[in-house]
């Protein structure tokens, strides 16, 4: 079995023009948010003034044990923040910095779950908080851009948000939660949501949370720890929902919208993409939605990002396989900053600068999200 | 060839517990009090480099006899790298959680008041 | 630089199928029909009286959404045309099967339950019990005559104990070489402590445990109800079972504890690498709570798990993706399936013209048969 080597390789993270993290993370608290909700939501102030744990009474966190418990026993004198910790964008700056990334997208962190919560109008008026918060918050940082959250339980009102601060400098995208969107994201009843991103040339960026999903009841329930609920959770959700937009026919109707999926590594998608091939061939009848096989939609507009890239030390060059079964165009680099399972630009550099020219390697570690997000 | 270098004053670890960082020859080594005696311990953690000896110490989760019931097993003695967690033993460098994983460690000797890294 | 990567010199390789030693089918599928069933069923039995009284089977007995051996009436193949020629009502027995694979080029099939696939979605446990035990019975007259295939035994993950004793009652049978144990519908996973003396039984008797997907899954009851379209379920149910049911295998520590092998049939191999750098990852970033292992999931998914080839899946492209996924699982723990009467593309022929040229010959008659002899004792 030979490899060839070929030249034209990038051999230091220093040769690569631009690194990009197309998904890092805010941490904005519950004051933050309270303290921008609007005229329509400022009666909402009370129950977050009052309430001791307004997440856990939304119902936003549950996990079968608690999460990434290795952050509560750090000894270090400077106690990094925990996933919950208000922390604005500083430690996302700062550890964006450490690990060497020049610019990143964010998503957030506290409202992950925002599909879980029941009350349609929390969940608006959260989607209305945080966004101001995060367009008045990205002011202080040249590097770093976000999407804005919207809530699928009300997909009108998420359509006049995205309209409302589509047109923000700092505003890159649109992000749809992946976790415990029900109906999945084919649906016909997000329509609004793609109309708006598509009008306002914005992306659609969803993003997975790993845990304690009600919504998807077994996962959650019988998981008798974090880690086997962590383990199948994002993937799931992020297959379900790219079977759902495809087989329902979403990249055809929005031929100029873009996907991007957001905390499941990239493993998965290999064999995604052949499960939607074979759906398509042996059962095209009930796919009226497709004029073209699933695939072709998926290279025009689906986006993956790498993190978490697992535990691939092992045989790390099937990782550059992987990377040539999905195609590199349409892989972003993310590491997750700073959230407990970050990966260092390293983690996919090193695995793939000696199967892929400088070109791919620049596009996969910054440059196909400097496209995607019109950074 | 080996040589000692000095990395802290022996009043630094006098208790269990308590650890030195120092730079050796262009790399970081801790040094951990542990039980009585020394252990240094490269700080670079073999995942994905980061600083595995500003980590906590701790002790570690066994099963019981039947394999379902979990137990704590006290002695602290396993440092958490703070950035993903892997597990290493101070007094050995491999880790609990597969024996093929390990740190570099380095012999300790206490001379005068002053704890030396050999290496 | 995939192609090139896993491209070997002609010298190495298999020219053809007649080159290969044995080719055993680890997924070949007889079609027991409720009246099969019922003519092997102590008729005092309660599940008896219901379950010759009904018609809807598969809607009142096998109560969970699975609707498995109706999908083949819808698939095309790509063509207009339904591919399956048999009617979902018709009993396939051990002969046709026999012929079937023979047809094909199979020398040996481990024979798997169609209707019985869906078992875990009963939702009587008496009628799961009795269910099993019929199909066992029904299954041995069947097999006594072909001496082509030999097959599993079923048993009821609903009650352990029962599904112990079934164990007990037809592991020295010649014809039975393991535990099918229907993966889809299974509630709680099968990491729980209640399926112990499952695996008790099958460790005590050396006998692997076949764990089969299918669609339509009550496991999965969400994405399952929000499905469009049956194919919007195909895409996934079948890997979710499986990830779902291995994780919770492994973080529970179940072949630390159980000398078993076992083998996951009916999801492909695609999923398997992806599946298992996450386990590792998160075994090692989360250790502080998977005390039940003593190395790397990736290990035991070395030692005792073997995954069965069907589907292969389209490839409709020019990249080498399912050799590349089978180097990836490694081509010791990769066992060769059919999953006939019902696939019609995973043949033998089929697997040899995918891999001949990017899999040395012994590592292909591995695959195709050597490993099954070893894992079965054929």
């Amino acid at each position: 079995m030979s490899q060839t080597i070929e030249p034209d390789r990038l051999s230091s993270l220093e040769d690569v023009e631009l690194i990009v993290d197309a998904d890092a993370h805010a941490q904005a608290s519950w004051d933050d948010i309270r303290a921008h909700l609007d005229d329509d939501h400022r009666r909402f102030e009370r129950f977050f003034e009052q309430s001791p744990a307004p997440g856990t009474e939304m119902n936003l966190y549950h996990s079968p044990t608690p999460t990434y418990l290795y952050e509560d026993m750090t000894d270090g004198e400077e106690d990094p923040a925990g996933l919950y910790d208000d922390a604005k964008l500083e430690e996302t700056a700062a550890v964006t910095e450490r690990i060497g990334v020049d610019a990143g997208v964010v998503n957030p962190t506290l409202i992950l779950n925002l599909n879980f919560i029941r009350e349609r109008d929390y969940a608006v008026a959260i989607m209305q908080g945080y966004n101001d918060w995060l367009v008045s918050e990205l002011d202080a940082y040249d590097n770093l851009v976000g999407n804005l959250v919207v809530a699928p339980h009300d997909p009108h009102r998420s359509a006049e948000e995205i309209d409302r601060l589509a047109d923000e400098a700092d505003v890159a995208g649109v992000q749809l939660l992946g976790t415990a969107l029900l109906p999945p994201a084919g649906h016909a009843s997000y329509d609004p949501i793609y109309e708006a991103a598509a009008a306002n040339d914005l992306p659609i960026s969803m993003h997975t949370s790993g845990a304690g999903m009600k919504p998807f009841p077994e996962q959650s329930y019988w998981a008798e720890t974090y880690a086997e609920d962590h383990v199948t959770q994002h993937p799931f959700a992020h297959v379900t929902n790219a079977a759902s937009l495809l087989l329902q026919g979403v990249p055809e109707r929005f031929p100029d919208l873009t996907f991007v999926f957001q905390e499941a590594g990239i493993g998965y998608v290999p064999y995604l993409l052949r499960r939607l091939d074979t759906a398509y061939h042996e059962f095209g009848h009930e796919i009226p939605a497709l004029p073209n096989p699933p695939r072709e939609y998926v290279a025009d507009s689906f986006y993956w990002c790498t993190q978490p890239l697992g535990h691939t030390a092992e045989t790390p060059r099937h990782l550059a396989w992987i990377v040539e079964l999905i195609g590199p165009e349409n892989i972003l680099f993310a590491a997750d900053a700073p959230h407990p399972d970050f990966d260092t630009p390293e983690e996919l550099f090193d695995r793939v600068r000696a199967y892929f020219g400088a070109d791919a390697i620049n596009d996969m570690m910054g440059q196909n999200a400097v496209e995607v997000y019109d950074i | 060839m080996t040589e000692r270098y000095p990395v802290a004053d022996a009043t630094e670890l006098s208790e269990d517990g308590s650890r030195v960082i120092a730079e050796v020859r262009g790399q970081e080594i801790a040094v951990f009090r542990h039980d009585g005696d020394y252990y240094a311990v490269a700080n670079y953690c073999i995942h994905q480099g980061g600083p595995l000896c500003e980590g906590a110490l701790s002790g570690r989760m066994t099963t019981s006899e039947d394999g379902w019931d979990w137990r704590y097993d006290e002695d602290e003695k396993y440092v958490v790298c703070p950035w993903h967690g892997w597990q290493f033993d101070i007094t050995t460098g491999r880790s609990p959680k597969d024996e093929r994983y390990a740190v570099p460690t380095y012999d300790v000797e206490v001379d005068d008041g002053t704890v030396y890294a050999v290496r | 630089m995939l192609d090139s990567a896993l491209q070997i010199d002609e010298a190495e390789r298999v020219s053809g199928l007649a080159d290969v030693d044995r080719v055993v089918d680890v997924d070949a599928q007889v079609q027991e029909t409720p009246g099969d069933l019922l003519e092997h069923m102590d008729e005092s039995s309660g599940a008896h009286r219901v379950i010759s009284l009904t018609d809807l089977h598969h809607d009142m007995i096998y109560a969970g959404p699975s609707s498995y051996p109706l999908y083949e009436y819808k698939r095309t193949n790509g063509t207009e045309e339904p591919v399956a020629t048999d009617d979902v009502g018709d009993s396939i027995g051990a002969a046709a099967v026999a012929e079937r694979a023979g047809a094909v080029g199979v020398e040996t099939g481990v024979v798997n339950p169609t209707l019985n696939l869906g078992l875990s979605e009963v939702n009587n446990d008496r009628f799961a019990v009795a269910l099993a035990t019929a199909y066992n019975d029904w299954l041995l007259a069947e097999l006594d005559a072909t001496p082509e295939l030999v097959g599993n035994a079923v048993v009821a993950p609903q009650h352990p104990e029962r599904a112990a004793e079934e164990i007990d009652r037809v592991a020295d049978e010649d014809d039975i070489v393991g535990i099918q144990l229907p993966a889809s519908g299974v509630m709680p996973p099968l990491g729980h402590r209640q399926y112990r003396p499952i695996y008790d039984a099958a460790d005590a008797h050396g006998l692997p445990i076949a764990m089969k997907s299918t669609v339509g899954n009550k496991s999965f009851g969400q994405q399952y109800w929000w499905a469009q379209s049956f194919p919007e379920d195909f895409v996934y149910q079948h890997s979710f079972v499986q990830m779902r049911n291995v994780t919770s295998l492994l973080f529970e520590g179940v072949p630390e504890r159980y000398d078993v092998d076992f083998v996951v049939q009916g999801a492909g191999l695609g999923f398997v690498p992806f599946f298992t750098y996450r386990l590792d990852d998160h075994y090692l970033e989360l250790g502080y709570e998977l005390p039940a292992l003593s190395q790397l999931p990736s290990a035991y998914l070395s030692e005792s798990f073997h995954w069965a080839t069907q589907p292969m899946d389209q490839s409709g492209q020019s990249l080498p993706y399912f050799p590349a996924m089978v180097d990836m699982v490694g081509p010791d723990n990769v066992v060769f399936a059919s999953d006939l009467p019902h696939a019609v593309t995973d043949t033998p022929g089929t697997l040899v013209d995918r891999l001949a040229a990017y899999l040395p010959a012994d590592d292909l008659e591995a695959v195709l048969g050597g490993n099954a002899e070893r894992l079965y004792e054929l």
